[in-house]
């Protein structure tokens, strides 16, 4: 493997993204703003239910991580098929680097104006809502919080390569991720209420990485809300990040193999 | 005729592409993972107890708010779609079918599709001992309006689209979020700060959503909606949405002319 | 250069540049099968500039695409420089690229030079050195200044100038072109003509397959051909070797008026081949004949299905001839 080759390729991918982020600033109001006001919405439905000020916090941190999420779907787990539909991934294919540094390059590059809108969530999360949070091991937190990241786009770049195999619009198949993954990852309440479900849901990499930081920022609430010790969530999420970018490079060949002999990889709208 | 072709369109891009229960599930799914999400929040909230004036209410409001939100959530992708990956906007543009009756028609066969989810909703509202009271011709009226207001904020939105760049998210999805925080949808609009349930007061929405929980509920529990009689809230809705749809409209012609003088009808704009 | 690094050139250099092996590709959907490609067996050198010349739909992309790696032959080998399309698909890349005809592509928010950038950087080539070649070529190609515009402010022609730059900028040895010059105008594509012919000379080892349904472009550029329809290879020569195929053969180009119906020239003997244009009420014939007496039967054919002959012209024989007689149809 050509280490400087894909250095270069995925610093090629991020390059239009970030210009697109500057040079179309619109995205400020449809991905920052906009997405908050949905968010803004589950804090009050606690305003009105007069539940405890930490679920508010919940909340904010479930607005940060279904932020990446998002990124995740939109911004890589739909590109490749979006890459073919306007003639790239032909392109992207002939050529010599790995496909992983362009799906890499991708993230890297949407991280722009996906921090922005994370941070913006946390502010408004502590200006406007006044949300304590209360870190008791900064160290722990960003271990658990960029480990998720890697899984969390590992898993993105598997659902990548099976997107582009399904051949269906993939927004249809993202839509679908939405919701029910939300409610699943317990976005914006404590995933522990779920009881035996919670334990299937953590085949999503943010529902422990979610849980986790909750019970670091908060912890009035970890001992009855938290469902693992967050050192054993950040083993577990470690041993996800391996296994999905394993899979990742499976999946991108499987789909790579498979697409070559079906004569699907440079067919548009279908 | 315009219509008719747009909305067969609509139908074969949503629904005809594969058969009838994954279709179902499909469009199914969304809106009960959100409806699941919002009872998640209120059982954490009270102990355990799934039941009460404000579960109905957050439960109806967000059944219903599926019908804003998934109409526009493909709403929001037409534009873009047909202009950056079927790259079919200018031929459609030049045909004798005028584009606005295109997304009108197209709207309308995704408001009706989206009916479906929602009966779905309404029916697992059993399971909750929602206590349905409907009024069916009040109910009847207010899927009316509510067209009307969904396909003036598609038109809005469409409009928009035309001059901008397209992202990676659905935009439909996060200009539905404007709704569902100022419109009572899923808390009473008292909850707002005073500022905002002010401005409530000035969107269709949060009358349409008071007529639906009349309408279902049979009965209005937000303090400052039920200041309200029906027919008053009936006739504010009307108004409201006859100002929003000329606003919307004109914003749409404006930017139909702006994009054709721009010369950006045909762009692409991916990163 | 070393010993041992002079030893391990040598062989490739004996190596073909292009070579397949019986290569068939079938196509399956639900309710067709498309046989695209049909036991294709040609082999290019390097330094060659090997045209595949064939109507629409004669499997010219299929082929191509096969050998960008982009897709795998049902049967049959195909390698390029020495290495399986098949298995070696990591060892072509680096040393391939192409062009597809009125395919454009890149991100529409990035500028021309940012584009080329972008894709310079999926072959790792350090960023000066991608900024200079890019630059070298935009100025070569004509298109200087045009480096901060969007694509899509481009026309077709120089749309077509930048993805012919972001194929060579890569340096490779093999380049495959898909219809380099489809609807280009005549001093595009004669630009670009001359481009590649350079960018042949300027080294022995590099190669060019190239595509086309033009006639004097093959004839033009190419060192050999191949001649494909339906899926087949129904010819493989020089320019010269093809056309000396129909040295004996008689072209004529007829202008009748008005258009009549010309199919019973399907039943007339000594008739090869045909090809019928609708010329603005006029019908433009060209019909390629054994011999003289032909001709005679063929002008009195169309005097008795009522056409007049405003023109008539006898002419050298051309690859369109040799398409014509290969397979009893036009190209174009
Ligand atoms: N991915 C595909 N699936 C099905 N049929 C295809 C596919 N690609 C090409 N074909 C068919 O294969 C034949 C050859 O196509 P192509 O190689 O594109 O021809 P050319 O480039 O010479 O015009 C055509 O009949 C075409 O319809
Ligand atoms: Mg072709």
């Amino acid at each position: 493997m050509n280490v400087m080759l894909n250095l270069r390729a995925l610093k090629g991918r991020a390059y239009p993204r970030m210009i697109g982020a500057v040079r179309e600033p619109s995205w400020m109001f449809w991905e920052t703003f906009l997405p908050i006001l949905s968010m803004a919405a589950y804090v009050y439905v606690y305003r009105s239910l007069d539940a405890p000020k930490e679920f508010e916090g919940f909340v904010i941190l479930g607005g940060v991580m279904t932020t990446y999420w998002m990124n995740v779907l939109w911004g890589m787990a739909s590109q490749l098929y979006w890459e073919k539909e306007t003639a790239n991934l032909q392109l992207y294919l002939a050529a010599p680097m790995s496909k992983m540094s362009i799906l890499a390059g991708m993230a890297l590059g949407g991280m722009f104006s996906t921090s922005v809108r994370c941070i913006s969530i946390i502010v408004m999360g502590v200006i406007i809502f006044k949300v304590d949070f209360v870190v008791t091991n900064a160290g722990l937190l960003l271990g658990i919080f960029g480990v998720t990241l890697v899984a969390l786009y590992g898993m993105g770049m598997v659902f990548a390569s099976l997107f582009l195999m399904w051949g269906r619009e993939a927004w249809h198949l993202n839509m679908i991720m939405e919701e029910p993954i939300y409610f699943l990852s317990g976005y914006s309440f404590p995933v522990k209420a779920l009881g035996s479900l919670s334990l299937f849901a953590t085949v999503i990499p943010f529902t422990l990485g979610l849980d986790a930081m909750r019970q670091l920022t908060f912890p009035s609430m970890a001992t009855q809300w938290g469902l693992v010790s967050p050192h054993l969530e950040l083993v577990i999420l470690l041993v996800m990040s391996i296994i999905l970018l394993y899979l990742a490079r499976v999946s991108l060949d499987r789909m790579e193999r498979m697409g070559r002999s079906k004569g699907t990889l440079t067919m548009r709208w279908q | 005729m315009a219509v008719r072709s747009s909305m067969w369109l609509e139908y074969q891009i949503e629904a005809n592409w594969t058969s009838p229960v994954i279709f179902i599930l499909y469009n199914t799914l969304k809106p009960v993972g959100g409806s699941l999400l919002l009872l998640a929040m209120y059982y954490v909230v009270t102990g355990g107890f799934l039941g009460g004036e404000s579960l109905y209410f957050l439960y109806i409001g967000n059944a219903f708010y599926m019908l804003v939100a998934q109409t526009l959530f493909n709403v929001g992708w037409i534009i873009h779609d047909d202009r950056e990956h079927y790259q079919t906007m200018k031929y459609i543009y030049i045909s004798p079918l005028s584009y606005f009756m295109y997304l009108m028609g197209r709207s309308a066969m995704r408001f009706l599709l989206s009916l479906l989810p929602l009966s779905v909703l309404i029916f697992l509202g059993v399971f909750l001992k929602i206590p349905y009271h409907i009024e069916v011709l009040l109910l009847l009226g207010t899927f009316f309006l509510g067209w009307i207001f969904v396909i003036s904020s598609g038109l809005l939105l469409s409009g928009i689209n035309m001059l901008t760049a397209r992202h990676g998210n659905s935009v439909g999805q996060a200009f539905s979020g404007i709704f569902y925080l100022f419109s009572g949808v899923v808390f009473p609009i008292n909850v707002l700060p005073g500022w905002a349930s002010k401005a409530a007061l000035g969107m269709p929405s949060t009358y349409w959503f008071s007529l639906v929980r009349r309408s279902v509920l049979g009965k209005e529990v937000d303090s400052i909606m039920s200041g309200f009689t029906t027919g008053e809230v009936a006739v504010r809705l009307i108004i409201i949405s006859v100002l929003f749809f000329v606003i919307s409209y004109l914003t749409f012609r404006l930017a139909d002319y702006l994009a054709r003088k721009k010369g950006i009808l045909d762009m692409t704009t991916t990163y | 250069m070393t010993q041992k690094g002079l030893r391990r050139v040598l062989p490739s250099q004996r190596v073909d540049a292009i070579a397949c092996e019986h290569v068939d590709r079938i196509f399956e959907s639900k309710n067709r099968t498309v046989q695209a490609l049909n036991d294709v067996t040609i082999t290019v050198k390097k330094g060659e500039l090997f045209g595949l010349l064939g109507p629409n739909g004669a499997g010219k992309t299929t082929l191509i695409k096969i050998l960008t790696t982009l897709l795998l032959p049902t049967s049959g080998k195909a390698h390029v420089y020495g290495y399986d399309v098949t298995r070696d698909e990591n060892k072509i890349r680096p040393i391939i690229n192409m062009v597809s005809g009125g395919e454009y592509s890149g991100y529409g928010l990035l500028t021309v030079r940012e584009n080329l950038w972008m894709f310079s950087q999926f072959y790792g080539i350090p960023g000066k050195e991608a900024n200079q070649r890019i630059k070298t070529l935009m100025e070569r190609l004509g298109i200087a200044n045009m480096g901060d515009r969007k694509i899509r402010t481009l026309s077709t022609g120089e749309r077509q100038r930048v993805s012919i730059i972001r194929a060579f900028m890569t340096e490779p040895q093999v380049v495959f072109l898909d219809e380099p010059t489809l609807g280009l105008d005549v001093e595009t594509a004669r630009l670009i003509r001359r481009f590649i012919q350079e960018w042949l000379e300027k080294d022995s080892e590099r190669t060019v397959l190239l595509t086309t349904h033009y006639m004097m472009e093959a004839d033009e550029l190419c060192s050999r051909i191949a001649i494909i329809n339906e899926g087949k290879i129904v010819a493989l020569d020089t320019p010269s070797g093809l056309k000396n195929m129909v040295k004996k053969e008689i072209s004529l180009n007829i202008e009748i008026f008005p258009e009549i119906k010309v199919d019973w020239l399907n039943n007339l003997d000594g008739v090869i081949g045909f090809n019928s244009k609708d010329a603005g009420g006029n019908l433009s014939l060209r019909v390629v004949v054994e011999h003289d007496a032909a001709v005679g039967e063929v002008l009195a054919g169309i005097n008795q299905h009522g056409g007049k002959i405003s023109y008539l012209n006898k002419e050298e024989p051309t690859l369109e001839d040799v398409f014509l007689k290969l397979t009893g149809r036009g190209l174009e």
